[in-house]
């Protein structure tokens, strides 16, 4: 910047920055906390109060354990499952809402959009649900993990309003040539919607990758668990080693368990982190560009 | 009366050995039943180290001897209790069910019968399971325990000796030389307040106490316990509904006042880890369990007995016992889905028979334990020093440490306790001591109807009194100003009612004898 700013203008950066750096650190010191933890001495880790800035010893105890774990790994393959089918079946039925509700003239959008604005206000309650789900008959598929809350309401009414927000006259120069409206969507919509949908893709797979809770309540199998259930398993039976202590050994404590727990959440959270950069540069302008009505 | 007791007893013992003997079931069930599959729900203990049980060495022993295909069911760990309660919307239910602790229906197996969901077993044991109706009957507690008010049985139980007792105070011999006490233990309370007055002048925190301030140790000095309990005259009383709960408050405020309590006592903090780092000088943990601490951080302790108010004072709340009884929160029940309930019965009985007890306790001879020349069962490596599998986890990989069992006491077969000779001597230390006891514990369980109906008035009463104890405690209200008005406050929740509820359930218990069809079943 070729500007010369006021020296009260300079203090006033220095401070934003500042600022923005300690936010930073907050936001930044939990996940370093964990991956320090990871590597270090499950003992010193236990028996340590309060913060650390290092790992406290080394050991590779904790890593060696999950990856040796065979849970991890089936769960590994669930999770790719959930994730890969279920953001493609989340992102075909919420495009198909989307595209249908963003068409101007079309007679029943009012009372479709009410109807589903109101899932986002009452739910049908967990045990209901459950037995739609039972009565179906896909209690313990995969198919009940992938179909169940597949679309998100919030992320259906950003992608209609940021559909509503392309130019009309592109799609009537389209429609004038001849298109018929799968074209429309195919040609027109989706292309000029990329940075959107990148989003919405984004928002679907942390969504489905972190989800533990449908699994928990609708599989039975433990082959078809995803990840994070096994990681909630590992987190509990770790968290649990106090309380069942007493009816437990003494002499055979290792400790190896409160470095599992660490160990557990980097090996199941560095995956998904490692997809942010890639989708990062649409964030901005994806999210911006469908909030602003015109 | 108590010799009538004794005799009978020694009869019931003498019988049962020879039940044991000769159990009219023989396993495999395969001759009478054919192949047979079971389906049983039941949750993995040590998740990290086995995925299921059909990898684990004991249950596929157990399903070879018996001759059942067990098809289990494990949900994930942490969601055991959401878990049960879809099963019962679901209706799906398996044929065996471990409910554990993890039924939070009120009156437990026994409303689960009312409800229809569980077979009552009562009228089965005789023919399906001498063994089990043998460990039931072995003392008038246990069968007590087993058995619902009305004379019920529910469920199977693991059968245990929880003696002797686990959790002891703990100090540190490096604090100890350096505040001039050395191997000078504090017994009474009036000793702990001047052991917390040294701890101060050196620096440290005497101790944090649980989080809500209601240390069952120190209340036991006070004759009260934290929740309701027989006073001297057998009648049931509730503990912070007592004059000696007053006392008891009134030492701890002025503890807290003296600053001998860690200040973050009520948040959340790891206590092990103070008494390791040398925060505080006094840790109540289980024994063997401090020691194993010590031993891996280089430090050695002393474990002490029972604080008192006064030297030899009768201690009423042993809360282990040295008879075989239903071990808490270890149950498995046979649902109503189940197409063959004797099978499922006569295949559970296989825990209490002397030849399954054996799997469930000790695992596989050869693999995870040897018997030595003179017959002793002495755990291998693989149990006791395995490199990839901790023996807190190990016994339940390589040995059934819970279970619907015939359970050996921890003192001859927990891999944690006898695995270190110095963790057996401090787990027996004052085990001798003979002014303990524990006539004031309560081991009658409420009917369904009495847990209802008394929950309606716990639930408000527990908040409030937890709520007034730490503000006792911590000084925010005057003890002697305000006591009145707690008393009557909880007075006027229903805590006397709930008291009357108790009561009757407690007397009901008391009134139950084991049933002589049962003892001579069990000497058959």
């Amino acid at each position: 910047m070729a500007t010369i700013k006021r020296k009260s203008e300079k203090t006033f950066d220095v401070l934003i920055y500042l600022l923005v750096t300690v936010i930073c650190l907050i936001c930044l010191y939990p996940m370093l906390y964990v991956l320090f933890a990871s590597f270090s001495n499950g003992y010193r880790i236990y028996s340590h109060v309060g913060p650390i800035w290092y790992p406290l010893g080394f050991s590779l105890d904790g890593y060696r354990v999950v990856l040796s774990n065979p849970d991890v790994w089936t769960g590994y393959k669930n999770t790719l499952i959930y994730v890969v089918f279920g953001t493609v079946f989340s992102m075909v039925m919420t495009i198909i809402g989307a595209f249908v509700l963003s068409r101007r003239g079309y007679k029943l959008k009012k009372f479709f959009t009410m109807f589903l604005v109101l899932t986002m206000y009452l739910h049908g309650g967990m045990i209901p649900t459950f037995m739609v789900v039972r009565t179906l008959g896909i209690l313990n598929t995969y198919i009940a993990i992938i179909i169940v809350g597949a679309v998100g309401t919030w992320n259906m009414i950003i992608m209609k309003t940021s559909f509503q927000a392309i130019p009309q006259g592109l799609e009537e120069a389209a429609t004038i040539d001849g298109a018929n409206d799968l074209q429309v969507l195919f040609h027109i919509i989706l292309p000029t919607s990329k940075a959107t949908l990148a989003v919405i893709v984004l928002f679907y797979m942390v969504g489905i990758w972190n989800s533990w809770f449908n699994s928990m309540i609708y599989l039975q199998d433990r082959s078809k668990f995803p990840l994070q259930l096994f990681l909630r398993e590992i987190l509990i039976s770790a968290s649990e080693m106090e309380g069942n202590a007493d009816i437990q050994s003494g002499v055979g404590i290792s400790y190896v368990k409160e470095l599992l727990k660490y160990c557990t959440i980097i090996v199941a959270t560095v995956p998904i982190l490692c997809v942010y950069p890639f989708v990062q540069k649409y964030f901005v302008k994806g999210v911006m560009m469908g909030s602003l009505k015109e | 009366m108590k010799r009538r007791i004794c005799l009978l007893l020694a009869l019931v013992m003498a019988l049962s050995v020879c039940a044991a003997a000769s159990a009219e079931i023989t396993y495999p069930l395969t001759e009478n039943f054919g192949d047979k599959t079971l389906s049983w729900w039941h949750s993995l203990r040590a998740a990290s180290y086995e995925s299921s049980h059909d990898d684990n060495i004991c249950w596929q022993a157990i399903e070879k001897n018996t001759g059942i295909d067990v098809k289990w069911i494990h949900p994930a760990t942490g969601t055991e209790a959401e878990k049960l309660s879809l099963l019962f919307v679901s209706g799906d239910l398996p044929d065996i069910i471990q409910i554990d602790g993890y039924l939070e229906t009120a009156g437990g197996s026994a409303a689960g019968v009312d409800d229809g969901n569980f077979v009552e077993l009562t009228d089965y044991l005789m023919d399906n399971a001498p063994a089990y109706v043998a460990a039931i009957t072995a003392s008038d507690l246990a069968y007590a325990m087993a058995t619902t008010a009305d004379g019920r049985v529910t469920e199977f139980d693991q059968i245990k000796q929880t003696a002797p007792q686990y959790s002891r105070e703990t100090l540190r011999v490096d604090i100890q030389e350096e505040i001039g006490w050395g191997d000078k233990m504090p017994v009474t309370i009036d000793d702990y307040t001047q052991l917390f007055a040294d701890l101060k002048e050196h620096g440290y925190w005497g101790w944090a106490p649980t989080s809500s301030g209601l240390q069952t140790h120190f209340m036991f000095a006070y004759g009260i316990h934290n929740t309701f309990f027989l006073d001297e005259d057998g009648s049931v009383a509730f503990g912070p509904y007592t004059e000696a709960y007053k006392d008891y408050l009134k030492q701890m405020n002025a503890w807290w006042e003296a600053g001998y309590l860690y200040p973050d006592f009520t948040g959340s903090i790891t206590r092990s880890a103070l008494f390791d780092n040398k925060e505080v000088g006094l840790l109540i943990t289980p024994s063997d369990i401090s020691y194993g601490a010590a031993k891996l951080a280089g430090y050695e302790i002393y474990i002490v007995n029972y604080p008192r108010l006064y030297e030899g004072q009768q201690y009423r709340f042993e809360t282990t016992t040295w008879d075989a009884v239903p071990a808490d929160g270890i149950r498995t029940v046979v649902t109503t889905k189940c197409a063959d309930p004797e099978l499922a019965i006569q295949f559970l009985n296989y825990g209490y028979t002397e030849e399954g007890a054996l799997i469930y306790n000790w695992g596989i001879e050869g693999t995870t334990y040897t018997v030595d020349a003179d017959g002793k069962k002495v755990y291998t490596d693989t149990m006791l020093n395995n490199p990839t599998v901790p023996a807190s986890s190990g016994q339940y990989v390589y040995k059934l440490h819970f279970g619907p069992k015939l359970a050996e006491p921890d003192v001859s077969c927990n891999p944690g306790t006898i695995g270190d000779p110095k963790a057996l001597y401090f787990r027996e230390l004052y085990s001798d001591d003979t002014t303990v006891d524990s006539t004031g514990i309560i081991f009658a369980t409420l009917t369904v109807d009495q847990s209802v109906e008394r929950a309606e008035y716990m639930t408000d009463i527990d908040t409030y009194y937890k709520e007034m104890a730490l503000k006792f405690i911590l000084g925010d209200l005057d003890i002697d100003e305000n006591w009145d008005t707690y008393m009557s406050t909880m007075q006027s929740m229903g805590i006397e009612e709930a008291i009357a509820i108790t009561q009757e359930a407690v007397d009901a218990f008391n009134a139950k004898e084991i049933p002589t069809e049962w003892i001579a079943a069990s000497a058959k």
